[in-house]
């Protein structure tokens, strides 16, 4: 395409130009490439060329055989053709694309004095009969000179050679340019409408750099590590996926630099082992540029070039200037994907956000920002969240894919470092910070109340990694920051509220002082029926407040209905629960109605386990629970008072302390026995004591078998009261 | 009909609150796409990518693979000094 397009366009300027020098030298003159080919038409003062070139095929490959002797030829020379005697100057020239050579032939000359010898020698030549007659007719019409005037003509030959050389490149790196640049308007139109084609992309810019042999892109896949990820080019296919670090050889060192670097003559410079060793075997130069977004390096764009080619200033600034754009396409292709990545990260966040509102648990939340931080980020190893614990001495954690000791001596350096007493707001951003084994970890403050009350941190195995999800997580961890400030104001409120209730209650208690004391041994059942493991914490706070409510007036207590809707809700339950009492039927009431009426009815009777064997509306086993639970309650009670002979402060937990210490003494429980049975006495669940001991549910029916077997008790609480037992007395 | 990352991680989030939600659930993908209402070829996708990142725990493999909640490590009382 471009021979054709810059011979038209330069065709008639070379002409001009020799028939010019054709006039001057009174010479015929022909321009021809590396295979006799006339590059224009002949300029001939006598019709020798004209006959050349309109003769048969034999005559012209004889001539261009005997020009062909001359081949090695730098410089114009004077040279004997056909016939001693019978001179033409032959100058050659490089071809535009300076891989071939082109001749600037011009003739005839002959010497002074020997054109009537050299008549009578055509004569005798015995030369076939076209030859003859153009050899003939080229001697008659030529011209004797004399050894001085042929130098002269020489030298003006030579001259044209160069004026055509320069006509003919100029031209052509002109035309090769324009072509090129029209090429790559395409090539970045196409990618411009369509990202999908990358690698096609990647072998358009390579067959527009025209020159090139292989074009490659070493991406940075870790620090200091870079893998061949595209290739466009023959023969170099066992490069793809080819892995170097940097300095390692020439694109090892082109890794370390910043700026372009460029090698010739590298075939036998050991840093090319690295492209034999991947079956590259022809190779003569390389250059290479580093591709970049900001200050952070994205990879190495190389280009191998497998012979010597001489190219002038504007085509290596045209290749310099294809090189960047290919740099700058692979970048913003670069940044595009990673939006993409992080864009399709953030769209699932809402949903996150969802599930994470209805979660109005610090501890759920926590469990939900760790299980999604690593599945919001590519190749995550681990997530931890750091949380300060109520007192402010100590830190909660949870975390996944790090050792139990490493995570807490972590979360200690990280108290340290960032949960410092009074410390303030930190910045919304993230920090980069590298834990003692080398790990990198990505910290995100969790940030409410005014205050820096935690750190979300997940840990990534690059910094290009973490520059991907730096966003993501970010929103991620501000959402958990807002979500546990919601459930931090939801508690203020719900204590300030609380406070409210207690103020009035005790307010309440005055003027009814004998429902007053039922409602006081109420609450104080349903605090140790927590301890005892009956109900959580929770349930028996609950029940607390609907218990101090249903010693408020009805005024008191609507005033009080849009706080404690869920409270007066059991209340009336319980209402109608004593309404019911006795009736037969079939009733269905809440799990927290039934435990206030069975509370609230051994409250009234004051006795553990006498009276009713039932309660209409209550299951049999939640009132048979509760009395299990009165009868152990007796029975420590009772031995408190009889150890002084005064009612002594039941304190449960030193005499938790000193019976269990005296159980493992006398029923010779294990370790991880006593373990359980502390758990067991502090009113915990199996699936607590699960949770807090690392082991299944199964594992801890197991251990209290071994040790209800060990204290011969068939049930945790006569375990429970066998340590009471045993710390009382 | 291949399914798109972004809904793959869509339904990744979902997995991972159901679990969460249901600590004590052993499913298999089957049953798990009947709960959720969801095909089994992306759920079975996105079980194995939570179990990669140790959310979830697989045992057995094939239609066969139970996957059940990694509880994380929690600890309530680490000192700070």
């Amino acid at each position: 395409m471009i021979e054709k397009s810059w011979i038209m366009d330069v065709k008639k300027t070379v002409e001009e130009i020799q028939q010019t020098y054709a006039e001057f030298t009174r010479l015929s003159i022909l321009i021809v490439d590396g295979h006799g080919r006339p590059l224009v038409k002949p300029s001939s003062h006598h019709p020798f060329f004209k006959k050349l070139t309109d003769a048969d095929g034999e005559t012209r490959d004889r001539f261009w055989q005997e020009v062909r002797h001359y081949a090695g030829l730098t410089r114009p020379a004077l040279c004997d053709l056909w016939l001693p005697g019978v001179k033409f100057i032959i100058a050659p020239f490089k071809s535009p694309d300076g891989d071939a050579v082109y001749y600037v032939l011009a003739g005839v000359l002959i010497q002074s004095g020997t054109k009537q010898m050299l008549e009578e020698e055509v004569a005798g030549a015995g030369l076939y009969n076209e030859g003859h007659k153009l050899l003939l007719d080229l001697v008659l019409e030529a011209e004797e000179l004399s050894g001085e005037e042929a130098e002269i003509w020489r030298e003006k030959i030579g001259k044209l050679a160069e004026t055509s050389e320069r006509v003919l490149r100029s031209a052509y790196r002109e035309a090769y340019v324009r072509e090129r640049l029209a090429e790559l308007r395409d090539v970045m139109s196409t990618t411009r409408r369509d990202r999908g084609t990358v690698d096609q992309a990647f072998e358009q810019f390579l067959s527009v750099s025209g020159g090139t042999d292989v074009m490659g892109y070493a991406e940075k896949i870790g620090p200091g590590e870079y893998q061949i990820s595209r290739l466009a080019g023959e023969g170099a296919s066992l490069l793809q996926d080819a892995e170097f670090r940097e300095g390692e050889g020439f694109l090892g060192q082109a890794a370390l630099s910043d700026t372009p670097m460029q090698w010739t003559d590298i075939q036998r410079d050991p840093r090319a082992s690295f492209f034999k060793q991947h079956g590259v075997s022809e190779f003569y130069g390389l250059r290479c540029f580093p591709v970049r977004v900001g200050m952070e390096k994205l990879g190495i764009l190389f280009i191998v070039s497998k012979k010597k080619v001489q190219a002038d200033s504007l085509m290596r600034e045209f290749e310099e200037v294809l090189i960047a754009l290919v740099g700058e396409y692979i970048a913003s292709g670069t940044i595009e994907a990673r939006m993409e990545r992080q864009i399709q990260r953030l769209r699932p966040l809402m949903e996150v956000t969802r599930f994470m509102i209805s979660a109005q648990n610090i501890q759920r939340i926590m469990f939900m920002l760790v299980d999604m931080s690593l599945s919001l980020v590519w190749n995550p190893s681990s997530a931890i969240i750091v949380h300060e614990s109520s007192s402010g001495q100590k830190v909660q954690i949870v975390s996944r894919g790090i050792a139990n000791d490493l995570a807490e001596q972590y979360a200690r350096e990280v108290a340290k470092r960032v949960l410092h007493e009074n410390s303030s707001v930190n910045s919304p951003g993230f920090e980069l910070s590298q834990t003692e084994e080398g790990q990198l970890m990505m910290e995100y403050p969790i940030v409410y109340a005014g205050k820096t009350r935690g750190v979300l941190a997940v840990s990534l195995s690059s910094e290009q990694e973490a520059e991907e999800c730096r966003e993501v997580l970010l929103a991620l961890a501000t959402m958990g920051s807002i979500i546990l400030q919601s459930v931090h104001d939801q508690r203020q409120l719900g204590l300030q509220n609380e406070r409210f209730l207690r103020l009035m209650y005790a307010s309440a208690k005055q003027r009814e002082d004998d429902q007053g004391k039922k409602a006081d041994l109420s609450l104080r059942l349903l605090d140790e029926y927590a301890r005892y493991g009956g109900i959580t914490a929770e349930e028996a706070s609950l029940l607390q407040r609907a218990n101090m409510l249903s010693v408020l007036d009805d005024a008191a207590r609507s005033e009080l209905s849009d706080s404690f809707a869920n409270e007066l809700e059991i209340l009336n339950e319980h209402q109608l629960m004593l309404e019911s009492e006795g009736r037969t039927g079939s009733f269905s009431y809440s799990r927290p109605a039934q435990l206030l009426r069975t509370v609230l009815y051994f409250a009234e009777l004051d006795e553990e386990t006498a009276g009713r064997l039932h309660l209409t509306g209550v299951s049999p086993e939640l009132f048979n629970h509760f009395r299990k639970f009165m009868a152990v309650r007796h029975t420590v009670q009772s031995e408190v008072m009889l150890s002084d002979g005064t009612p002594a402060a039941f304190n449960p937990a030193e005499a938790e302390e000193r019976g269990i210490d005296a159980i493992v003494k006398e029923f010779g429980l294990s370790k991880r026995e006593k373990d359980v049975l502390e758990l067991v006495v502090r009113a915990s669940s199996n699936k607590d004591i699960a949770a807090k001991l690392f082991i299944s549910e199964h594992t801890v029916k197991n251990h209290l078998t071994n040790i209800f077997n060990k204290m011969s008790v068939s049930d945790r609480a006569q375990a429970i009261a066998r340590v009471f037992n045993r710390g009382i007395g | 009909m291949t399914i798109s990352d972004q809904e793959l991680l869509k339904l990744q989030m979902e997995c991972t609150v159901f679990f969460e939600n249901n600590p004590y659930a052993y499913e298999t993908a089957k049953g798990l796409a009947k709960k959720l209402g969801r095909g089994i070829e992306p759920l079975e996708i996105v079980l194995n990518r939570l179990a990669a990142i140790s959310i979830l725990d697989k045992r057995g493999e094939g239609n066969m693979a139970i996957y059940s909640y990694k509880t994380p490590y929690t600890q309530s009382e680490v000192e700070i000094h």
